[in-house]
């Protein structure tokens, strides 16, 4: 039989949690043996963050459950607190753009950088009839590929193209948006190629071009911060191409989850750039999804033109919430019980607190016991917020004091944000 | 085998109908959890009647099973995803008298089973299924996203738009891009790298290869009909995939309990669309797993 951890589980709808917030030493009736300590969080480290100054979030919340819902569990002795990653990269071995259908029509020279690249043509948008309409999915056997800088084979498109597929074979493979694609030939040299599609395609209509040289040794990297707050005028942001020492002059978008786009400016400051975001448009018209930031290059690389786009995601988040300094815990014969907490907030909304709690063994080493967490609706009369511990657990775990409040981290459940993060919050002193 | 758990209710500041009781139950079952999508008959649809029945017969009661339904075409968190998902497990649960639950996942589907075990303040329906769950089996899990997901939503408001009257990009694909998974991984969900566990198994199937060459029978299981189709969308993939999602992105959360060769018969590997049915043997080492 397996034996799992203790899972302890708390739920409660009444805000009673919170009840104890200015209580200093007058015990109720059924906590006689109580007593409460109030403390300060310790000094921010490296790593952790907050919010400086607090502001109202403008977006209807996601989560507006008021449900206060408390859990304690008992994380893998394996886990280690560390702070969360503050930002990600992302590589790419492609680019995309997007044409009218006039230009397909006309032919669209794209720049290719190795043999067996694939292209893929995927209908977007078309407004030619006054309204948003599907473009026509092409038919693979209307698409010709011309080498432009070889003029003997120019008239040759089939000798640059290995094979083709369509939109129906392409959709049983993962890439269902109607795309059509063809992979070139391996004796494809780089160069400037002319894309053409034989058959009348509504001038209005749009598609997306999408060339995919997969291994090519120019990889465009992009790394970027998880998260960016709305008093954030700007998005910092590295960029390099491997195999290629050349300054990048790239240029940038940003894109929220809804899909609306905008052109950004960049400033260049000592190899870091800096994407400076515009008061309109700059934050999303919703709290669900990520921004992305794209970045588009081009760069002429051992006489070869590489162009590339790389995007990466993150959280533009209002600063919602903050954790005040003072904070109160209550004992019980020398074991915490809860730990109470209150929040400076702009706005009523759903928070959630998490953090672990570790004690000390007989080495004199810090172990983990328990993470708790717990999320409530706060409101600007009741922003007071709890995390229960279980003294089962602290007692059995045979650790003992100073106990320490680890990694307090700190979301709002509207705008599915982290707000604040302290690797080292608390020492529980009674 | 049978999973006990201790379990406790704390404080009991009982104002409210909210309350859950999972002390009371006594049996095993298992779900079948659909991948994007939104299923109204996903033991038909999604799954296969041969696939289901042959994993249940794994059950010291083969009938306390539940196919589940929603729309995963939505991000995770949605009400008509994870809502819909903790909801017909709660009836499963209450149901069958369930406390020893596994959940038997596929694709997207482990993303929404891992939202829901990583967030459980988030609802206070979560805790329920949470204190039930015994493990989780996730049949090529995408934790970690695809590239796949990442082609369909490129471009900008005209082109998503369409996209989403389409249903090709819903937001569960956009939620599956490569780098929305690791933005998701490091902040909503566990199980990942340097992140907290799940408090349950996530033991994860990967997929290694796709078979599909013409000629071989093997490619016919779920298989796929269009080789020239796959060869062009592993431009997007690494050497390691199922033909839909990368090996690093199905062994990113959990543990891996098997990549597919290793136990397949014949040591054939799965396809994005065989993990989800009874092929090379698959259905009965699950069966004999739970």
């Amino acid at each position: 039989m397996k034996i799992f951890p203790l899972v302890l589980v708390t739920l409660s709808i009444m805000p009673l949690l919170t009840a104890c917030q200015d209580e200093t030493a007058t015990p109720a009736a059924d906590t006689q043996a109580q007593s409460f300590t109030q403390a300060s969080l310790s000094a921010p480290q490296q790593g952790d963050f907050s919010v400086t100054d607090v502001t109202e979030p403008q977006l209807p919340p996601i989560n507006t459950s008021r449900d206060s819902l408390s859990f304690i569990s008992v994380p893998a002795n394996t886990f280690i607190i560390s702070p969360p990653a503050e930002s990600h990269s992302s590589s790419s071995d492609e680019y995309w753009t997007t044409v009218t259908g006039t230009e397909l029509n006309r032919g669209v020279s794209l720049s290719i950088s190795q043999a067996s690249s694939v292209i893929r043509i995927s209908p977007r948008a078309d407004t030619s009839s006054g309204t948003l309409m599907h473009s026509q999915a092409i038919s693979p056997d209307k698409i010709q590929l011309i080498n432009l800088d070889n003029k003997s084979s120019a008239s040759k498109s089939s000798s640059n193209i290995h094979s083709l597929a369509d939109p129906q074979a392409l959709a049983t493979a993962g890439l269902t948006d109607d795309s059509s694609a063809l992979t070139m030939s391996s004796s494809a040299k780089p160069g400037k190629y002319l894309l053409k599609v034989s058959v009348p395609l509504a001038a209005k209509s749009s598609y997306l071009v999408n060339v995919k040289e997969k291994h090519s040794p120019y990889q465009l990297k992009l790394t970027s911060k998880f998260r960016v707050s709305s008093q954030a005028r700007s998005l910092d942001f590295n960029v390099s191409l491997t195999n290629s020492d050349q300054a990048l002059r790239p240029t940038a978008s940003l894109k929220h989850a809804d899909a609306s786009y905008q052109t950004l400016k960049l400033v260049s400051n000592n190899g870091q750039w800096q994407a400076q975001l515009a008061d309109t448009l700059a934050m999303p018209s919703s709290n669900q999804g990520l921004s992305e930031i794209q970045i588009d290059i081009k760069a002429r690389v051992n006489g070869i033109e590489v162009i590339r786009t790389v995007k990466t995601a993150f959280k533009q988040f209002v600063p919602s919430a903050k954790i005040q300094q003072q904070v109160n815990t209550r004992w019980r014969e020398g074991i915490p019980l809860r730990i109470d907490f209150t929040l400076d907030i702009a706005e009523e909304g759903r928070f959630a607190l998490s953090g672990y709690l570790t004690g000390r063994d007989a080495s004199g080493q810090d172990k983990m016991i328990l993470k708790t967490e717990s999320a409530n609706w706060l409101t600007l009369d009741d922003s007071a917020m709890s995390l229960k511990l279980d003294p089962q657990l602290i007692q059995e775990s045979g650790l003992s004091a100073p106990f320490k409040l680890m990694g307090l981290e700190l979301k709002d459940q509207g705008q599915m944000a982290r707000l604040s993060y302290q690797q080292e919050a608390l020492i529980l002193q009674q | 085998m049978k999973i006990y758990y201790k379990l406790i209710l704390l404080g009991l500041f009982i104002s409210s109908p909210l309350i859950f009781s999972p002390l009371s139950y006594g049996a095993s079952g298992i779900v079948f959890i659909h991948g994007t999508g939104n299923q109204t008959d996903a033991e038909t649809d999604y799954w296969s009647q041969e696939f289901i029945d042959s994993v249940r017969q794994g059950l010291p009661e083969p009938a306390n099973y539940q196919v589940i339904n929603c729309d995963f075409d939505q991000y995770m968190w949605d009400e008509a995803a994870a809502g819909c998902l903790v909801n017909q497990l709660h009836t499963f649960i209450q149901h069958k008298d369930i406390d020893d639950l596994v959940m038997l996942t596929h694709s997207h589907g482990g993303n929404i089973v891992r939202w829901v075990l990583s967030n459980p303040t988030w609802d206070g329906r979560y805790i329920d299924i949470v204190n039930a769950t015994s493990r989780v089996i996730a049949l090529a899990p995408s934790s970690g996203g695809t590239p796949l997901a990442d082609a369909v939503n490129q471009g900008s408001v005209f082109e998503a738009t369409l996209g989403w009257l389409l249903g090709y990009g819903s937001d569960a694909v956009k939620q599956q891009q490569v780098s929305w998974m690791s933005y998701y991984n490091s902040t909503w969900l566990n199980g990942t790298q340097d992140r907290p566990t799940l408090g349950k198994p996530f033991e994860v199937v990967v997929g290694s290869d796709v078979d599909s060459a013409i000629w071989d029978a093997d490619s016919y299981c779920a298989g796929y009909q269009y080789q020239v189709a796959l060869e062009t969308t592993q431009n997007w993939l690494d050497d390691c995939s199922d033909g839909f999602l990368e090996c690093s992105s199905q062994s990113a959360a959990g543990t891996v309990w098997f990549t597919d060769k290793q136990k397949t018969a014949g040591s054939e590997p799965l396809s994005h669309q065989q993990s989800r049915r009874a092929c090379f043997n698959l259905d009965i080492l699950i069966r004999n797993y739970i």
